[in-house]
């Protein structure tokens, strides 16, 4: 793996620039996602306006898995081939993960109150996004743990790999098994079930999140980074001293 | 193989065995992480003994069409099909929205099985009732020309 983008420095000189355009992207985004949303989208047949929660909802639901595969699959990196760069992009990407799964979870149960009659049930969806949650705190958690960075790294970087094994359960649960919530609208096989008008404030919405997320990672990474100097520098404080 | 490459190779051995047995985890506990019985896999279980007389469990399936009536009382009396078989319910409490003849709806409650002339009847007594709603989101212009297409 010869590629000048491992090394930390050079990576953060080419994508320091683009972060600020990158948030104001997604700014821009969630104001005409927000205003779609809620202005010029149409009410739906059974459910009114609880519909409009949907926005919010689903994508952060779809961010909170890509999420993870982005940081279970730099964690593999890091794991495989020690690379600061990978490990780093790991823990910058995390607390932006949970924060979204905590988005979905609250805003689903927000809908699911209205409309199911419930705040909260134990079935196998609600369950495995709840327990997504979980990997992400109990990864943040873990790699700052211990005193020794480097095996916190390690170690919360095999658990985010395990928790890999959740996302296609969460994928597959509406499928199969009976649960209350419903089953996927956009990724389902044949046309898409939702109406042109709620798709695309569906996805305008989704593109301001994924922006926000690249905007953020840029940003935690710097952090992260510099964290892991300062680590590095008390270690070395603590031997000599 | 270089370092790397054994690394890699031990990590997807690994998460195959994992991934397996979680699989055979979730396979064993099929029964348990369904959320719901529908009408035909109560009748079903209650034959083999699965669920007894009397049990908790919640039953989903559809609201039957012209089944939905409020006695007196106020208890509120309709049936959930999966369009084999029919189980009467009973709740009394506050229905959801989204509650309305055709619609999935999940009841929590007590079933009792009755043999009559052999044959086995269900009644259920919902201490809970909760809507399903389905993945079809559209406005209602779009639904009324669907609904006079068919």
């Amino acid at each position: 793996m010869k590629n000048k983008f491992v090394n930390p420095g050079t990576l953060l000189n080419f994508v320091k620039p683009i972060s600020p355009w990158l948030g104001f992207t997604s700014v821009m985004l969630l104001a005409f996602g927000l205003w779609l949303s809620f202005y010029h989208s149409p009410i739906d047949y059974q459910q009114g306006n609880a519909v409009r929660i949907m926005y919010v909802h689903v994508p952060a639901a779809w961010m909170s898995m890509m999420i993870y595969t982005f940081m279970a699959m730099s964690s593999l990196f890091g794991i495989v081939y020690g690379h600061i760069t990978a490990y780093c992009l790991a823990k910058a990407a995390a607390p932006i993960g949970a924060t979204f799964t905590a988005i979905c979870l609250v805003s689903g149960s927000a809908w699911g109150k209205p409309m199911w009659g419930t705040w909260w049930v134990w079935d196998a969806r609600l369950t495995s996004v709840l327990v997504l949650f979980f990997f992400y705190v109990g990864y943040i958690v873990f790699s700052n743990s211990f005193n020794d960075f480097s095996k916190g790294e390690k170690f919360s970087s095999i658990l985010s790999i395990i928790g890999l094994i959740n996302l296609p359960i969460i994928k597959f649960s509406v499928d199969y098994w009976n649960t209350l919530h419903q089953p996927a609208s956009i990724s389902k096989i044949g046309a898409p079930s939702i109406h042109t008008d709620m798709l695309i404030p569906l996805l305008v919405m989704f593109l301001s999140f994924v922006f926000i997320f690249l905007h953020l990672l840029i940003i935690r990474f710097q952090l992260e980074l510099n964290n892991r100097r300062l680590n590095i520098r008390n270690m070395k404080v603590h031997r000599t001293g | 193989m270089n370092k790397g490459q054994k690394k890699i190779a031990t990590i997807l051995c690994l998460f195959t065995i994992l991934g397996f047995s979680v699989f055979l985890i979730l396979y064993a506990l099929r029964d348990n992480v369904i959320f719901f019985y529908s009408p035909s896999d109560v009748k079903n279980s209650v034959l083999n003994g699965k669920i007894q007389n009397n049990s908790l469990i919640r039953l989903g399936g559809l609201v039957l069409d012209k089944s939905f009536y409020r006695d007196e009382d106020g208890i509120i009396f309709f049936s959930i099909t999966d369009n084999a078989n029919v189980i009467n319910v009973s709740y009394s409490g506050i229905l959801p929205d989204l509650f309305r003849e055709g619609q999935g709806v999940i009841a929590e409650g007590y079933i009792e099985s009755d043999t009559k002339d052999g044959d086995l009847s269900f009644r259920f007594n919902a201490s809970t009732v909760l809507a399903k709603h389905d993945e079809n989101y559209m406005p209602p212009e779009v639904y009324d020309v669907l609904k006079r297409g068919y």
